[in-house]
């Protein structure tokens, strides 16, 4: 396990620049446009969506074939990208909120409370999002894991639209759809793993 | 444990294609080539021994082991063709990688092997040449203390010269008795220098599974007329196929058959030969 999460964090090395160069133009662009706390949402999103680039990469570079050989089990290789996943989302997340404690300071507009609601989104996001592109990515073909990816972003965020209209509380709607997209994680962890040990990988 | 790979009854379905029943061995301390046109089912048969498909029927042991666990997996070495590894990586990148994964991993004969074939270490992978990734992933397979190695077309799209520096390095690996080789190709020549038993798989099936010598040294192809054709007994004829002028005949012995028929014009038959009239030819009664 440590051997793929070493591998993935040079993959991740390699294309960590670009990310925070568009990042820095999006985010602060938005922070300016909407609240400061928008970062949140997209620092997570986009640092948990480079998980399930590197599954792509793996394919491409023909890792994805050599990893079923090499001594670790397939579900390994399949935890490893959920650990990724949680663990870049949750960099993401402490980035945007530091980010947008600082922003909100220089905009003298601290709000805990919509720090709060974004806190959700930002984790109902990602949680939503990855438990539909990590399997689909991983155990599709590489066309139609592309669909996915467009589908599922906009699907996370119409659930969580879908929450806030149904329920006034919006912080209420927020910690429910977080605690939707915990349990939509770990079942699609868990169906993930089952699909991986009898799935032809080639 | 005689043979590093048993493989029985091999049976995989695809919409358009069938391993049907595929069985073979590779004795220990030998090379076997997998020899077999495209789309004969030859990755199929290494995928289903290396794991990456589920087989329908039949049963794979691999050193031992039906089950393909942590244990084995540490004793193949595995090389593709094309790419093995992240383009953007270095080899010193790679090394580290290894060693977290392998517990058998042996770092200084990985950076021997890289002097030895000229691999720089600070490079990423995308500035390599084919050969050079070839080189790297052998060098990858050979850093574990793997007993069996495993190369699926990994000589294809290569030059004469590193072809040859690659069969060496096979050879070489070979003469340890307790190390065993299966090398699917369809560049027949190199499975001639360096293998020991060919296996030739036609339509998802295996033809023939046999000593090399025993193919290169008397098997043979009698070139003859109609009128002599016609005058063969037909239990000699394994395979045969009429051409524009001639008609070609595989024999099992030609010793024998040049006592049989002494006017008869018989050639040795190289595995190239043997595979294409088994292809192209139809089989004798």
């Amino acid at each position: 396990m440590k051997g793929l999460l070493l591998k993935d964090y040079y993959l991740i090395k390699s294309v960590l620049y670009i990310i925070l160069v568009v990042f820095a133009v999006v985010g602060i662009g938005m922070s300016f446009l909407t609240s400061t706390w928008v970062l949140t949402v997209i620092a997570t999103v986009m640092l948990g969506m480079i998980s399930v680039t590197t599954i792509n990469m793996d394919r491409n570079s023909g890792w994805k074939k050599v990893s079923i050989v090499l001594p670790v089990s397939r579900t390994a290789v399949l935890d490893c990208k959920y650990i990724l996943y949680l663990l870049l989302s949750g960099i993401g997340l402490l980035l945007g909120v530091i980010l947008g404690v600082v922003a909100s300071i220089i905009k003298s507009q601290i709000d805990y409370q919509s720090m709060m609601l974004f806190v959700g989104i930002s984790v109902a996001m990602a949680l939503f999002s990855g438990s539909m592109t990590i399997p689909l990515t991983f155990l599709l073909s590489e066309e139609k894991n592309m669909l996915a990816l467009i589908i599922a972003y906009p699907l996370s965020a119409f659930v969580f639209v879908g929450a806030a209209l149904l329920i006034d509380n919006k912080l209420l709607a927020c910690g429910l759809v977080t605690i939707v997209g915990v349990l939509l994680y770990a079942i699609s962890w868990l169906i993930s793993r089952k699909q991986i040990i009898h799935k032809d990988m080639t | 444990m005689n043979d590093a790979l048993i493989i029985s009854g091999l049976t995989k379905t695809y919409k358009d294609f069938m391993l049907n029943g595929v069985s073979f061995s590779v004795p220990c301390g030998s090379i076997v080539g997998l020899i077999g046109e495209n789309g004969a089912g030859k990755s199929t048969t290494i995928n289903a021994v290396l794991g990456l498909i589920q087989k329908e029927a039949g049963s794979i042991c691999v050193l031992g082991k039906e089950q393909l666990d942590n244990e084995i997996k540490e004793q193949i070495g595995v090389v593709y063709d094309g790419n093995n590894y992240p383009e953007i990586f270095s080899t010193r990148k790679l090394n580290r990688v290894m060693k977290d994964i392998y517990h058998s991993w042996e770092e200084h004969t990985f950076l021997n092997l890289l002097k030895k074939f000229s691999l720089p270490a600070d490079k990423p992978i995308k500035q390599f040449s084919k050969g050079m990734k070839m080189k790297l992933a052998i060098a990858v397979a050979l850093s574990h203390n793997s007993k069996l190695l495993i190369l699926d077309e990994a000589t294809s799209g290569l030059d004469p010269v590193i072809r040859d520096d690659i069969l060496d390095i096979l050879l070489d690996f070979a003469q340890d008795e307790t190390h065993s080789i299966l090398i699917s190709s369809h560049i027949t020549t190199d499975l001639e220098k360096i293998a020991d038993y060919i296996v030739f798989i036609h339509e998802g099936q295996v033809v023939f599974s046999k000593p090399k010598d025993e193919l290169t040294e008397q098997y043979g192809i009698i070139k003859c007329g109609a009128a002599q054709f016609e005058a063969l007994d037909k239990l000699d004829i394994i395979v045969y196929r009429r051409m524009d002028y001639e008609w070609q005949v595989l024999v099992a012995d030609r010793v024998a058959i040049k006592k049989k028929y002494p006017k008869a014009l018989i050639d040795s038959a190289s595995i190239d030969e043997i595979m294409l009239l088994y292809v192209k030819g139809e089989r004798g009664k």
